[in-house]
């Protein structure tokens, strides 16, 4: 039967003048130069996010050969710590566009490490494991949270004091209206601190039901117990445009308030996360990906009343550049942002930074390239200065620094 | 009976694309120029090009209806492509496909491959949101829509489209 059908293959492109390679290829599987990289080298890895510790050291945690490994380095990158594999999950990892695994380290060498693993319905299930050595051993990785389908985006922090919090996008209520046969939209924005500083994770609870099941969220702290939440919610009609939730106190999430007017009726999964900070400043740096009827592509805007309101979204990258993944942060009084752009042939990382808060920004300025596949670009901060930590396929994981522009 | 062997028959004629139709095989990697090869190959018909994900659970709830839509319109070409990202389980493909009644239509695949490129192949302005479709008129006009389909708007587009192949 294969052969007859190859046999027809062959036959029917001597007539088609337009000889079709993709059709000639029969069987062979498409083979990038990361097919054979199976191993759980960083190297190996399509997603790596890195940040710092109040040290300055950088960590980094990674997915690689199915399982999510953590490592440090001392000198920017250039050499790192032997990592630490964690134990291998049952089900297989989450590697979806918009999953990756987080990492925070606080003081006296405590590290948080979430990810999340996915069932063959793509239901999410998302776990913590802890350090509290400084990152040589873990203890055994725990799920979230009980009683839930699906968690998928869960993304972790540790908020000024130390404690963490996590937060990602929960199905309970979901299925639940499903089996009730009530109609529900979306899924729901949960979240979970640890009971103390080095704690266990607390109950869930949810923040806002009907919010988008497919984009990750952005966390940054307004305060001490006061995480402020940046994701794509479903408003009435279906409209899902961001939105922003600060916490009044660790257990008060405070009202919805929209970012920007997208009027994104849309049905469709853009698999493409926002991105927040909170400069010392108090003000709200948020960047996001518009998919809607009024405003479509990459915008930023900040906020200076503590995200009620925001400024006109301001348009990222040039048309026609496949502009994706913005990223903001803001630190030791600058904000950077950054971004992709695809030309046709490279993918670049473009940087804008502002020296007043927002208001006026430099013309955009390539740091960094590569001609193959690419993690998003992550901005993080050290005590003191300021990075673009990249996984790239064809350089592996780079550490640039960010010079901000006049 | 007759008239779906007279079809496999000229389609086999008519394009390579379709010769994976006789059972849920394994997607064929898409590459850079696939896009432009399918629309050559179909010149002159009019051509449905679906991009879909497993991981997008609107893409699942619809296939069923791309399934009996395909049915009724025999005189199209619709293609579908999947644009799962990493973490993908290409072996999925072909049965979830086969389940929906797609068994026949032609099938690609993104696969681990230089997402960016792939997609700037596609459209530059695509930005990767899943449902996402490309209808192709029998003269070559290619227009794209990002969400759930309306499938009396593509049946209706069809008809309109020039001279149907049948």
């Amino acid at each position: 039967m294969r052969k007859h059908r190859q046999a027809a293959v062959a036959f029917v492109a001597a007539f088609i003048s337009a000889t079709p390679s993709a059709f000639a290829h029969g069987d062979t599987k498409h083979a990038p130069a990361a097919a054979a990289c199976n191993t759980t080298a960083l190297a190996c890895a399509s997603i790596a996010t890195g940040t710092f510790d109040p040290d300055g050291k950088l960590w980094v945690t990674w997915n690689a050969g199915g399982r999510i490994s953590v490592a440090s380095s001392t000198d920017l990158g250039k050499t790192f710590s032997d990592p630490v594999t964690l134990p291998k999950t049952e089900l297989p990892l989450d590697e979806g566009p918009d999953a990756r695994p987080k990492i925070a380290v606080g003081q006296g060498g405590r590290v948080i490490v979430t990810y999340a693993s996915r069932d063959e319905k793509y239901n999410g299930h998302a776990f913590i494991a802890r350090s509290s050595d400084g990152g040589k051993t873990f203890s055994a990785p725990q799920p979230i949270t009980s009683a839930s389908p699906s968690q998928r985006f869960e993304t972790a922090a540790l908020d000024p004091d130390g404690r963490a919090f996590v937060a990602w996008i929960d199905k309970r209520n979901a299925a639940s209206a499903k089996k009730s046969g009530k109609p529900y939209a979306g899924a729901a924005l949960a979240f979970a601190w640890d009971d103390k500083p080095g704690g266990t994770l607390q109950p869930a609870t949810i923040a806002k039901d009907n919010t988008c099941e497919c984009c990750r969220i952005a966390l940054a702290f307004a305060g001490s117990g006061r995480p402020a939440i940046l994701f794509r919610n479903i408003f009435d009609g279906g409209i899902r445009d961001h939105a922003v939730i600060t916490f009044e106190d660790d257990k008060t999430p405070g009202s919805v308030y929209r970012l920007s007017d997208d009027d994104a009726k849309i049905d469709a999964c853009p698999h493409h996360g926002p991105s927040l900070a909170i400069g010392r400043d108090g003000v709200y740096h948020a960047t996001w990906f518009a998919i809607g009827r009024k405003l479509k592509g990459l915008y930023y805007a900040h906020s200076e009343d503590g995200g009620k309101t925001f400024s006109s979204p301001m348009r990222l990258g040039s048309p026609n550049t496949q502009t994706s993944r913005p990223y903001v942060l803001a630190a030791h009084g600058l904000v950077y942002l950054a971004y992709k752009s695809f030309d046709g042939s490279m993918t670049t990382v473009d940087l804008m930074t502002s020296r007043d808060q927002g208001k006026t920004w430099s013309a955009p300025r390539s740091i960094a390239m590569t001609h193959d596949a690419s993690d998003h670009p992550l901005l993080i901060a050290s005590p003191a200065g300021a990075y673009l930590s990249w996984q790239t396929l064809q350089e592996g994981y780079r550490v640039v620094p960010l010079e901000p522009q006049s | 009976m007759r008239l779906a062997s007279l079809t496999l028959a000229l389609i086999v004629i008519a394009s390579p694309v379709v010769t994976s139709a006789a059972s849920a095989e394994a997607a064929r990697p898409f590459e850079v120029s696939t896009l432009n090869e399918i629309r050559q190959a179909h010149k002159g018909r009019p051509l449905i090009v679906h991009f879909w994900g497993l991981t997008c659970s609107i893409c699942m709830s619809e296939l069923k209806d791309w399934g009996a839509f395909t049915r009724a319109h025999p005189e199209a070409t619709i293609v579908f492509i999947n644009w799962d990202q990493r973490g993908a389980r290409p072996e999925q493909i072909g049965p979830t496909l086969q389940k929906a009644g797609l068994a026949a239509v032609p099938s690609f695949a993104l696969g681990s491959g230089f997402e960016e490129k792939l997609r700037f192949s596609v459209s530059p302005e695509w930005m990767g949101e899943l449902p996402y479709t490309h209808l192709i008129t029998d003269d070559g006009t290619a227009s794209a829509f990002s969400g759930p389909a309306n499938f009396e708007d593509m049946s209706s587009w069809l008809a309109k489209t020039g001279p149907a192949w049948k």
